[in-house]
């Protein structure tokens, strides 16, 4: 100790109330031998849910219609991350609600970090890597046609769609012939690429072509969100009315059915059994299957489940505040009288230090001077 | 170039110039040594005995989810050495991700059980409120160390979240900071960033739980803060809920 420092005693080090052998050593072997113990117990036992994640590859297949019906909302720039303002885009192309709150809306202020236009980055881009570029001629005839002519092709489609079967057998293209110009053969070949697969890959390596190395998913990811309009948790949230055929959790998927992206976190079936994936179960707090979840993520999705963050179109910034607004009295505890005199009022500390209590009254029995060193 | 003193002749150093020396280290690093020696003496750093009333079971579980942060940090190591591939499709990989997983809930588990233990024995009283908020701080970026490696599982479950709690993301701003459906990002921030900064507040608070010591009981009808007898009972402030309690015996 240097030289006129006081002497620093801890109040369990200066404690007079009796004292105990304590190894420090042992304590740490013992903890990380239970530790270890009951992980591989588990591991070896349960093990981990390792469900093989969605492809557009999959989508396409199993719901062409619905891949198709969204492959059109992208071009004409409908879908939900068409519209869904920043990041992606401007909030003058917006037609959702902004997050905002009063004055606060952080997204507004930083604005458009990942500029997505989703014609180009969803279907143009990733049908010019197709060897031969066939869908190029029909490529440049629809982005030179005027909006009206894009309009009235998109309406026609739309209705062929609809008198198209829910699966496509053998995978062979099958919406009727009509009159719709460029999309008979952009989507022909859209539809070709995703089923072959390419779709997920070309997606990619969208973003910067100059950049080989690329683990970024959100073309991919923001694409099959779009799907059925991006399900029932997207209603209040962008104002837009889901599919019908989104599923509530219980209901079982129809092959064919649209909604497809959403109904595979709300349908518990093989190979996922996500069941309860959705927001308005708790959402990102589940896990497939039996397993336990991200469950201390609660004090966050608790804010989804009532109020503003179940009815807002600001929901999520709603719930981020929300849960911050929380975390501090809970942080600065100490230092707020009321809330940390609850312990002291509870007194469930009597039943934790039971032994101690007892202790006490058994030395002010006796007398005092037994246990005090 | 130098005298060759009786000393150095017997295979002594030479003492430096009294004027190179500040005396008894007054410059900054003698500061953190004094501040160091001052709360952290070894005997309450590395302590042999602890006081009787550290007794029950609750006890052990901020020991648990300290473990159970190491076996995280060995598993995570392991995984991200070996790749997703890896934990995918081989026997030992799924178990390493099985591990990984487990030490995860473990972890969460402890920390609850550490947290509902220390908020009812008021465990911020003598001078420990920033043990209290270290340990929050920890929880809460635990929290999204734990949300990333949902992501990083690399499968549908991690497909979903990341295209779920983006809209979250967006909403605060973080987009471009923490894009969770950009694996490339992620990885950094799971990886790297987030358990540095949870080690950091974990060290911090292991500190902080060193310098002063398990919390002592409420006062008995009958003692002070300290556990020694007093005829008249505690006083207000020793039995008191706050951090300040008990602090002037401690000086």
């Amino acid at each position: 100790m240097s030289r006129g420092a006081p002497a620093w005693k801890s109040s369990d080090v200066a404690w007079r109330g009796g004292r105990r052998p304590y190894d420090l050593v042992r304590e740490v072997i013992i903890s990380f031998a239970i530790v270890l113990g009951l992980a591989v117990i588990l591991a070896i036992v349960v093990a981990s849910p390792d469900p093989q994640a969605v492809t557009l590859q999959q989508w396409a297949t199993q719901s062409p219609k619905d891949f198709l019906g969204t492959t059109l909302r992208e071009v004409t720039y409908t879908s939900l991350s068409a519209q869904y303002g920043p990041p992606y885009e401007p909030a003058s192309q917006q037609t959702g609600n902004l997050q905002q709150i009063g004055f606060i809306s952080p997204e507004k202020w930083v604005g458009v970090d990942f500029p997505l236009n989703t014609f180009q980055d969803y279907v143009a881009k990733p049908l010019g890597e197709v060897p031969g570029n066939p869908a190029g001629p029909a490529l440049q005839q629809w982005e030179g046609a005027s909006s009206s002519q894009q309009k009235t092709w998109a309406n026609a489609y739309a209705t062929a769609l609809g008198q198209a079967p829910d699966t496509f057998s053998g995978n062979r293209y099958a919406v009727p012939a009509g009159g719709y110009g460029p999309l008979a053969a952009i989507m022909t070949t859209q539809y070709q690429l995703a089923v072959s697969g390419g779709l997920d890959n070309a997606l990619r390596q969208n973003t910067d072509t100059q950049v080989w190395f690329n683990d970024d998913y959100t073309l991919a990811e923001l694409y099959l969100g779009d799907s059925g309009n991006g399900g029932l948790g997207n209603v209040v949230k962008f104002g837009r009315q889901a599919d019908a055929s989104c599923l509530v959790p219980g209901q079982t998927a129809a092959p064919g059915q649209g909604c497809w992206y959403y109904n595979q976190a709300v349908t518990n079936t093989a190979p996922r059994y996500a069941g309860y994936l959705a927001g308005d179960t708790w959402g990102i707090t589940n896990e497939v299957g039996n397993f336990p979840g991200a469950w201390w993520l609660v004090p966050y999705t608790v804010w989804y489940q009532f109020g503003w963050g179940a009815n807002a179109s600001f929901a999520d910034l709603w719930a981020m505040i929300a849960t911050a607004l929380v975390s501090l009295p809970f942080l600065f505890l100490p230092w707020i009288p009321g809330l940390r005199d609850i312990p002291k009022l509870t007194r469930v500390y009597r039943i934790m230090w039971r032994d101690y209590y007892k202790l006490v009254e058994a030395e002010k029995s006796a007398g005092w001077g037994k246990h005090a060193s | 170039m130098t005298d060759t003193t009786g000393a150095q002749e017997a295979g002594e150093l030479p003492e430096a110039p009294e004027a190179l020396v500040e005396e008894d280290g007054r410059n900054l690093m003698g500061g953190v040594r004094r501040y160091a020696q001052k709360y952290w003496p070894y005997e309450q750093l590395l302590p042999t005995d602890e006081p009787a009333y550290v007794s029950r079971v609750f006890y052990m579980f901020g020991s648990l989810a300290l473990m159970a942060f190491v076996l995280l940090i060995i598993t995570g190591v392991l995984l991200t050495v070996k790749g997703p591939y890896w934990w995918h499709t081989s026997g030992l990989g799924l178990f390493l991700n099985s591990l990984h997983f487990w030490s995860c809930q473990i972890f969460f588990f402890a920390i609850f059980v550490h947290f509902g233990s220390s908020f009812f024995t008021a465990a911020w009283r003598g001078g420990r409120g920033f043990t209290w908020l270290f340990g929050v701080l920890t929880f809460l970026v635990a929290v999204l160390t734990g949300l990333t490696g949902y992501v990083l599982q690399s499968n549908y479950d991690a497909q979903w979240i990341a295209q779920q709690a983006k809209d979250a993301m967006n909403a605060v701003g973080l987009s471009k900071v923490l894009n969770l459906m950009d694996m490339d990002n992620v990885v950094g921030w799971h990886v790297i960033m987030l358990p540095l900064i949870v080690a950091i507040f974990l060290g911090l608070h292991l500190m902080w739980v060193r310098r002063h010591g398990i919390v002592p009981p409420f006062p008995a009808e009958g003692t002070g803060f300290e556990g020694e007898p007093e005829a008249a009972g505690p006083g207000q402030h020793e039995a008191s809920s706050s951090p300040h309690a008990g602090m002037e015996e401690q000086r």
